[in-house]
C-alpha cells in the first residue's frame, strides 16, 4: 500500500482538475492505497458544505443537470468516509471570507505548515494539480 | 518522472528537458491536454523525448479524440499505477 498526496488548486467549475483529482483518489482507494488531499486556494471551498439557494433555480433543466455535475461535496464526503484525509488551507479560506463555513463531514481545517507538511513526509508520491 | 499536462498549451514543454535531466520521462495528458494526442498535434511533444505518452481515457472519450500511434490511452486504474511507478510527478 502506498500513500498519494494531491494538492488541489482549482475549484469545481474552472477546469477538470478537481474532478480528475477525485476520480484518481477513488481509484487509488479502490486499489487499497492511502490518499491525502490538500485543498488550497480556489479549491479550499470544495471542503465546505453546500448552501443551496432556497428559491427558483433560474436555470432550465438541462443546464441545471449539467451544473449539478460540478457539485462535488457529495463525492468529497464519500472519499473522506472511505478513509481519504482531506484538509483545507485555512489561510486561503480566511482570505476568501469562508473560514467559518461548515465543512463536509470528514474534511478538516488545516494549514500548510502542519497538514501539508505532514502529508508530504508521509507520502510515497506527492504532486500539485490545478 | 511523470509530467502532467492539463491544457494543449505547449509553452511549458521546454522545461521538461531541464527538469528531467538524464531521468526517464513520461507524459500524462488530461483534460484538454488530450488534444495534443491528435495526429496533427503529437509532433509538438517529440522534442521532449518522452519515453511514454499517455492520454486519460475519460478525457479522450468525452472529446472524441482519436489518439495518434505512440500514445496510450490510460484508465484511472492505470494512472494510479503510472503515478506510483514514476514516484515524481510534475504538473506543467
Amino acid at each position: 500500500m502506498a500513500t498519494i498526496t494531491i494538492t488541489l488548486l482549482s475549484g469545481a467549475v474552472e477546469n477538470e482538475c478537481a474532478d480528475f483529482t477525485l476520480r484518481l483518489s477513488e481509484a487509488a482507494l479502490e486499489q487499497g492505497h492511502k490518499v491525502n488531499i490538500f485543498l488550497l486556494g480556489k479549491a479550499s471551498v470544495l471542503g465546505n458544505k453546500e448552501t443551496p439557494w432556497p428559491g427558483a433555480k433560474g436555470m432550465q433543466g438541462e443546464l441545471a443537470e449539467f451544473m449539478d455535475s460540478f457539485r462535488l461535496a457529495g463525492r468529497i464526503g464519500e472519499l473522506a468516509s472511505r478513509g481519504a484525509a482531506i484538509h483545507t488551507c485555512h489561510t486561503t479560506e480566511y482570505a476568501r471570507g469562508a473560514e467559518g463555513c461548515e465543512y463536509v463531514e470528514g474534511v478538516q481545517r488545516g494549514n500548510v505548515g502542519v497538514s501539508l507538511t505532514k502529508f508530504f513526509i508521509t507520502s510515497d508520491v506527492a504532486f500539485t494539480i490545478g | 518522472m511523470l509530467f502532467l499536462l492539463t491544457t494543449p498549451d505547449v509553452a511549458a514543454l521546454p522545461l521538461v528537458n531541464t527538469l528531467a535531466g538524464d531521468e526517464e520521462r513520461e507524459l500524462l495528458l488530461i483534460s484538454d491536454g488530450v488534444y495534443l494526442a491528435l495526429n496533427s498535434m503529437i509532433e509538438k511533444l517529440f522534442p521532449c523525448g518522452f519515453d511514454t505518452i499517455y492520454a486519460e481515457k475519460k478525457a479522450v472519450e468525452d472529446r472524441g479524440v482519436e489518439v495518434a500511434p505512440g500514445c496510450s490511452v490510460a484508465s484511472m486504474e492505470d494512472i494510479v499505477d503510472i503515478v506510483l511507478d514514476n514516484g515524481k510527478v510534475i504538473n506543467l
